[in-house]
């Protein structure tokens, strides 16, 4: 443990002249400006938002911030808490999902963290969001100009599998040389009859950068197109924030001839509320006969469905009253 | 010494064990996402005698009968995480 000044603890400070000596004492190091610290500090929300203002200023860029250590480790989502934190205040509603899951344990504590140390309240409807904080999916819902998407990054650079020299990495970003991308993409073509990059879809950015958009699968990547909400994408192990701002083009690094496709799988609905609409996971079948089933990876989305479904089904059977939902 | 010091907070801090860790979380729809690129190039390897043009280029479709073969998931491919 050191201290501000060389002074050793147990020698009282000489706060004025000789004679009035008192200790000094832990409230003497303490800095005073900071009320009500929570995880971060003044200064780490001071650093991550001029990383952030940075990125929307420059999108598709990634800025190097300074990572503090968080109490989530490292590669479980430290990046984009770390934005949230340094957004979010008492007035702002948080939703954090994790695979398009509300309950699962991981949002669940990442929603706790924030909002028991920020004071914001929490909610699992995209509706009554401020800022959406979510691991590898875009929520069903329509996300508004108003409300924020933070994105959790495993890894922010969309050359990593091309080029590993990260002096040459940063030339070919600063040049817009991403010509060994489309050489790999096409080798890819023509190896394997079809593009087969699933998540992480490189995109082209504003017409200037490439951008790896995070572990979202292809059916969330024109979702980002002229959107008009911000996403911010925070990598905490690397280091970097990026950003697409509102209304931004958001093309996905395709062949002319080669439209982007997303996951179809016919005749897959989901087994809770009947969509096919929506982004469909699958359980495994638990016994070797069974058909597998498929879920809607939005529940929030799922849910609501759900609920709409059994009101209209209620509304329609006490049909003496009138007027249904 | 120092070099010690600074090899036990890289290999034993809380920063070190991240990225083995989280295969622990979740990761449907990562899986979903490869396994239907898996299914495209099948798709696309069976009707290579034919041109491929219903079964790859429609935007939204991805047809495959053999949805019961064993699926082998690349570890190069994509990056889970």
């Amino acid at each position: 443990m050191t201290t501000l000044d060389d002074r050793p603890l147990n020698q009282p400070a000489l706060d004025g002249p000789p004679g009035s000596e008192r200790r000094l004492t832990v409230d003497d190091l303490v800095d005073d400006n900071d009320v009500e610290v929570g995880i971060l500090d003044e200064h780490a929300k001071r650093d991550l938002r001029r990383a952030i203002l940075t990125a929307v200023c420059v999108p598709g860029y990634q800025v190097p911030f300074g990572s503090r250590e968080m109490p989530v480790a490292r590669g479980w989502g430290s990046g984009g808490l770390q934005i949230t934190l340094a957004m979010v205040d008492d007035s702002d509603v948080v939703k954090v999902i994790d695979q398009g899951d509300d309950e699962g344990v991981n949002a669940v504590n990442l929603r706790r963290l924030i909002c028991s140390t920020t004071g914001a309240s929490e909610t699992s409807e995209v509706d009554e969001a401020t800022v959406i904080q979510t691991r590898h999916r875009i929520p069903e819902d329509e996300v508004r100009s108003d409300q924020t998407l933070v994105l959790q990054v495993p890894v922010p650079e969309p050359l990593r599998g091309v080029e590993r020299n990260m002096a040459e990495l940063s030339r070919m970003h600063a040049e817009a040389d991403y010509a060994r991308m489309w050489v790999s993409l096409y080798e890819d073509k023509v190896r394997n009859g079809v593009i087969t990059k699933s998540t992480g879809y490189p995109c082209l950015v504003g017409g200037r950068y490439v951008i790896a958009t995070t572990p979202i699968p292809r059916w969330d990547v024109p979702r980002l197109d002229h959107a008009p909400f911000l996403s911010l994408f925070g990598a905490g192990r690397e280091r970097r924030i990026y950003a697409v701002p509102p209304d931004t083009d958001v093309e996905p690094l395709t062949f002319e001839d080669v439209p982007f496709e997303v996951e179809r799988t016919p005749g897959a609905c989901c087994s809770l509320c009947g969509a096919t609409e929506a982004f469909l996971v699958e359980i495994p079948p638990s016994a070797p006969d069974d058909d597998a089933r498929w879920v809607c990876s939005d529940t929030a989305w799922c849910r609501r469905r759900r609920a709409r479904a059994r009101a209209d089904a209620s509304g329609t059977a006490t049909s003496s009253t009138g007027g249904g939902q | 010494s120092e070099l010690e010091q600074s090899i036990l907070m890289t290999t034993d801090g809380l920063d070190a064990t991240g990225f083995l860790e989280h295969l622990k979380l979740p990761h449907y729809v990562t899986f979903r996402s490869m396994v239907d690129r898996k299914l495209a190039v099948r798709a696309a390897r069976s009707s290579q005698s034919t041109p491929d043009d219903d079964a790859t280029t429609r935007n939204r479709t991805d047809g495959d009968d053999t949805a019961n073969d064993p699926v082998p998931v690349d570890p190069r491919e994509g990056d889970c995480a």
